[in-house]
């Protein structure tokens, strides 16, 4: 956003885009291959994760403050550890937050618990746990100086031994040698110019921007905004390297060198800035400094704001001015971006080392390049969660806005208001199979080829698009989105923000979004009015449209009029129950991954039920069904933007998941799961039985019956007739059960009458159950009862609940079969044995569940990704041999030999290996940051097309 | 992730848990509540969990490093309900088969069910035989060495138990507990799921670790 005029930037570009960066030892082109490697080829680990592992390092809860302070003022500036202060009797974070060399200055913050929510003291903004809390601190600033910096060992660790070997020295790591800071910070921390460490400087800058760019949100005491950092970092991850947010220097260096429209001519060293707002308000005059920038943006939002309220007519004003100012600033923007596509081995970690060294550019110069990379930087990080659908989203959004032209102000602004209904009218839509054909990387690949430089027009309004709704403009094409008319829309955006009503940033408009989930359009498309937590992510990052603090205020307030009712409800949700929401509207967002599935299997069982002539194997398909998709959801990306499994057991993420099943799949089926039992059991004549033989029993004394205790009388009949009716309406399994177990209860207490104290056992219970089912609508309970037991969670290990259900079948069963049993004495073979089945299918199911953690599935299309596709289940050291083996069974391949098994990714198809695992592959492609679309194919390999493709057997050489 | 396991608040520790279904069979009124009642509201206090009734009980015992829960299935005795007797054994790996020895009758009922265990339940089922009621060895009618003989026979364990005196309840369960198989059921990471249905609210399951005896 923070473009500086154009004239300006043009006449001082440096030369050489990459000299003034960090790598300048290296040649330009050798840093930006090291990037690029990096960028393609690895998968970054994200900074939640990365603080997870290492938290022996940082979690210092033993430590006092002397040696925290010691430690920390080594360390370049962000560096921080958490730690308990005996006195504050509680948690505190000490970060190192230099503003001069020569001074340390060690600051400590309190970090408040609050029930089961973490925040800094000062702060709005509050966490499930310390993890999160910091993620999200090394991402944003919010009431620190400036944003929290792993060491730069953590935060260039590639992979898991690193993190594992740093981990394993705790504090120790601090004066390991692991621990370089040379070179980076500390090295040129002697150095005595204020400015002259280049990595702090960029620091300090990027906070500068970041005081203009974050919302403030201390409005009011209360704690509104929820934070999931996995947004955060998501969002402000669209490049796995290059964009990751606490990545360290060396990382925006790459960056630098890959937005080299950031260069900007020297500007005065960045003064430190305290958070408030006012001391981001320099006079315009000072373009080229950072301050400028801010200044800039304030104006610009000031405008927007009052396009905001009068649209029509300060609008096209605002678009001239923006065009004016913004336009040549980024101009030359994109042409580095060009360079992109090579795929370079993977970069070690001594490399990297060695690309870092004594900076030969001046450090000014250094300092606003970070600075400008860093804003840029801060785009993506307010993008909404829609980026999420693709790394390339800000890519991918330039070319088309682009080529849109920039004279159109004014009607964009028209277009407007369209475009933010799309999305609100796809609510309507039935479902869509999950899109799969279309690839973004495909459109992006063209986009970019045709992608001149002259087209990077968009300036700061362009990012602002782009965090409004990044990929609708990406998918409309054909709208007429100029770069100032998307700071138009930005405005409008803005609106649609605040106003439920509008739904802004819909990423499903275009199915470019492929198989990758977006999370955003989630709690736009439920049912559920109220704004859930997935909301806040946006609410935190879309006002990162840089402005300044009275504007944000203002818009704080403005929105916080909108949401606080919602968030401070959801606030008080149990952090399970919202969980529990968040993954119910995942499954009815139509543009998930996960949703798709879910309105799949459900269209898929409806069919099939009518097909069933069987309860039980029709009960059996559906809760299979459920079990594949809590096995997938468990294991999915989209549930770990939802919740940080890291915090909750497994068993635990399995409750919660199975709750939201049964809402999202079993409630809606329901009714149809009922009535076609009912049918299938009067087909059967099991209803007629159960009708025949209850009026045999109503007329049988207890006494026959065996009943030696008393009985309920017609008051307690009522009250366990009013279970069983509420037994018969609830949806979950477990829920039922709960009724069940409670009609029991008060059969036992209706027993005790009399002679209080003595425990009855079967001897006693059972006669009376049946006295009591004898009174009952039993076709209601014959179904519940099967409902039940076949749909229950079979990870569930019932105890109590699984023993009265068993009584409850087994007497079902034996007024059904009453007339027979007087006769023979023995209930049918097949009734003794379907309890044992039951059972059986339980202890398989449970098996299968525990498994689930190492088993996955795969969905494969034979010959195209939009061919016919199955789903099968893989387990980690299932080969490619195997699979192949599965999908010739499963696509009945008479010639399974011709066929291979092969991985598209971002249309790039490779073959794999007949010793690969799939299993490996598909959770690499699925944990890269950068969001891949990738299929799965089983193709025949007859033909000369399909033999050349190159062989993959390790899924880093994706 | 490797610091999962610190966020978690499941205390199990090292400890091994072992669940198993344990039915109980025999003629109505030979004791067989009562039996298992005085094993689970006994000296395992702490070990007990809560049950909306007694045809439904659960109680841990513990054996040096492993926590083995017995679910507690009762059945109805009367002959009437034989009938639904394999639902409940069907899948059991324990048994107790409890007559009454001042009813030799009952003594015969028991080498029935035992039979039909042998033939119909799981082939690995764990069965014991009870002889309840020692109490009232005055009106002894199936003499200990019978029985002893006819379980040695079969291949049970046997005792004369009191749930009025409590003679040999504990040492009947503590038996049956080292006679199982300790490796499979559950590791401890899912024991944590088995949490019955509770209509109390609280936190029912059974606190773990070892009672140290």
């Amino acid at each position: 956003m923070m473009r500086t005029p154009a004239g300006e930037k043009e006449q001082s570009d440096p030369p050489d885009p990459c000299t003034d960066t960090k790598d300048e030892e290296r040649s330009p082109g050798q840093a930006a291959a090291a990037v690029l490697r990096n960028r393609l080829s690895l998968p970054s680990i994200s900074v939640l994760d990365k603080l997870i592992k290492t938290c022996p390092v940082w979690l210092q809860l033993c430590m006092n403050q002397e040696r925290a302070g010691e430690l920390l003022q080594r360390e370049p500036a962000g560096v921080f550890l958490v730690r308990r202060d005996e006195n504050l009797k509680g948690l505190v974070l000490s970060v190192h937050f230099s503003t001069h060399d020569e001074v340390p200055d060690i600051r400590t913050y309190k970090i408040k618990e609050e029930k089961s929510i973490l925040y800094l003291e000062g702060s709005v903004l509050v966490f499930e746990d310390i993890f999160k809390l910091i993620a999200f601190y090394s991402v944003s600033r919010d009431v620190l100086p400036f944003t929290l910096r792993l060491p730069r060992a953590i935060s260039e660790a590639h992979n898991y031994t690193d993190l594992e070997t740093i981990s394993n020295l705790g504090t120790g790591f601090w004066d390991s040698s692991l621990n370089h800071r040379g070179g980076w910070d500390t090295g040129q921390h002697a150095k005595s110019s204020p400015v002259s460490n280049g990595g702090k400087s960029s620091q300090l800058s990027r906070d500068v921007n970041q005081c203009s760019c974050e919302i403030e949100l201390s409005v009011g005491n209360d704690r509104l905004w929820f934070v999931n950092p996995i947004f955060i970092e998501e969002c402000s991850n669209p490049m796995p390297s290059d964009e990751h947010p606490t990545e360290s220097c060396k990382e925006r260096s790459k960056d630098r060198i890959l937005s080299p429209v950031y260069r900007r001519p020297p500007p005065p060293p960045p003064p430190l800035l305290s958070p408030s707002p006012q001391g981001l308000k320099p006079s315009k005059e000072h373009c080229g400094s950072p301050m400028s920038v801010c200044m800039e943006k304030t104006t610009f939002l000031q405008e927007m704001r009052r396009a905001h309220k009068d649209p029509k007519s300060s609008s096209s004003q605002i678009q001239k001015d923006l065009v004016r100012k913004e336009l040549p600033s980024s101009s030359d923007q994109t042409p580095k971006k060009l360079d992109l596509p090579t795929i370079p081995p993977r970069r070690q970690l001594s490399e990297k080392c060695s690309e870092e060294s004594p900076v030969t550019v001046s450090k000014m110069e250094k300092c606003d390049t970070a600075k400008e990379e860093l804003s840029k930087k801060k785009h993506h990080v307010s993008f909404n969660s829609p980026c999420r659908v693709f790394a390339q989203d800000a890519t991918a959004t330039k070319p088309k806005v682009n080529c849109a032209g920039g004279q159109e102000k004014a009607k964009s602004a028209d277009d407007l208001p369209e475009l933010q209904q799309k999305p609100t009218e796809r609510l309507k839509l039935p479902p869509i199979p999950p899109p799969r054909k279309k690839r973004l990387s495909l459109q992006i690949s063209s986009n970019t080829s045709t992608r001149s430089k002259q087209s990077t027009k968009e300036g700061s309004s362009q990012n602002c698009t782009a965090m409004q709704s990044p990929v609708r403009s990406n998918s409309q094409p054909s709208c007429k989105v100029t770069s100032s008319g998307t700071a138009e829309e930005a405005g409008t955006g803005l609106k649609s923000l605040g106003s439920p009503g509008l739904k802004c940033s819909d990423s499903s408009l275009n199915s470019s979004a492929g198989g990758v989930m977006l999370q955003t359009s989630i709690s736009e498309q439920d049912s559920y009015s109220t704004s859930s937590t997935e909301d806040d992510p946006e609410h935190l990052t879309s006002p990162s449209i840089k402005k300044t603090h009275s504007i944000m205020l203002d818009r704080a307030k403005h929105r916080l009029s909108l949401v606080t009712l919602s968030n401070v409800f959801t606030a008080f949700l149990s952090a399970d129950k919202k969980i529990q929401k968040k993954i119910t509207e995942l499954a009815q967002d139509k543009t998930s991954y996960f949703g798709n599935l879910v309105q799949d299997y459900k269209a898929y069982s409806l069919e099939m039920m009518a097909k069933q002539s069987s309860s039980t194997e029709m009960l059996q398909e559906i809760r299979l069904m459920m079990t594949q998709l809590k096995c997938y959801l468990i294991q999915s990306a989209e549930l770990k933007s939802i919740m940080d499994p890291s915090v909750y057991s497994e068993d635990k993420i399995e409750a919660i998941v199975e709750a939201a099943l049964c809402k999202c799949v079993l409630k809606p089926l329901k009714h149809a799961i009922e009535s076609y039992l009912l049918e299938i059991h009067s087909k059967d004549g099991a209803l007629r039985l159960l009708k025949e033989n209850q009026q045999v029993i109503q007329a049988t004394t207890t006494t026959d019956l065996g009943v030696t205790t008393s009985v309920p009388d017609g008051s307690v009949m009522e009250k366990i007739i009013h279970k069983f009716m509420l037994m018969h309406q609830a949806y979950s399994p477990e829920k039922k059960i709960t009724c069940l177990l409670k009609s029991c209860k008060l059969i036992y207490e209706s027993m005790a009458t009399g002679n209080p104290g003595k425990p009855y056992g079967a001897d006693d219970f059972l006669p009376v159950l049946m006295y009591v089912l004898a009174h009952c609508d039993l076709t209601e309970l014959l179904v519940d009862v099967e409902y039940m037991m076949e749909l229950m969670d079979p990870s569930l290990q019932l105890g109590e609940g699984s023993y009265y259900l068993t009584t409850t079948y087994g007497a079902l069963e034996h007024v059904k079969n009453y007339d027979r049993i007087t006769v023979t004495r023995q209930l049918s073979v097949e009734v003794q044995d379907s309890i044992h089945r039951w059972e059986r299918r339980r202890t398989l199911n449970r098996a299968r569940v525990s498994r689930s953690s190492v088993q996955d599935f795969i969905t494969i299309s034979l010959e195209e990704p939009e061919g016919m596709s199955r789903t099968l289940a893989i387990r980690p050291d299932t080969s490619t041999k195997l699979l192949c083996q599965q999908c010739a069974e499963k696509f009945e391949i008479q010639f399974p030999g011709n066929y291979g098994l092969f991985v598209l990714v971002d249309e790039k198809c490779l073959r794999l290996a007949a010793d690969a695992l799939p299993h490996q592959i598909k959770s690499c492609l699925l944990k890269s940051d950068q969001k891949k679309d990738f299929h799965f194919l089983y193709k025949d390999m007859n033909n000369a097309e399909t033999a050349a493709l190159p062989l993959i057997k390790e899924p880093h050489s994706l | 992730m490797a610091n999962r396991g610190s966020s978690r608040p499941n205390g199990v520790g090292q400890t091994k848990i072992c669940q198993f279904k344990l039915v109980l069979l025999g003629d109505m009124a030979v004791g067989k509540s009562s039996l298992v009642l005085r094993f689970v509201k006994g000296q395992f206090d702490e070990f007990q969990e809560t049950t909306i009734g007694a045809a439904f009980l659960a109680q841990s015992v513990c054996l040096d490093d492993t926590t083995v829960k017995f679910e507690i299935w009762d059945t109805a005795g009367q002959e009437r309900y034989h009938s639904l007797a394999p639902m409940y054994y069907r899948g059991a790996q324990a048994a107790i088969v409890v007559f009454d020895i001042t009813k030799p009758e009952t003594f015969d009922r028991a080498k029935a069910w035992v039979k039909e265990l042998q033939r119909q339940a799981s082939p690995n089922i764990v069965i014991a035989l009870a002889g309840n009621k020692a109490d009232l060895a005055e009106k002894r009618m199936v003499e200990y060495e019978e029985a002893q003989a006819y379980a040695e026979d079969t291949g049970l364990l046997f005792m004369e138990t009191s749930a009025k005196t409590a003679m040999n309840v504990n040492d009947l369960f503590l038996a049956i507990a080292k006679k199982m198989p300790k490796t499979d059921t559950q590791n401890p990471a899912h024991a944590a799921r088995s949490r019955g249905l509770n209509l109390h609210g609280t936190d029912q399951q059974p606190r773990r670790g070892c009672c140290g005896n």
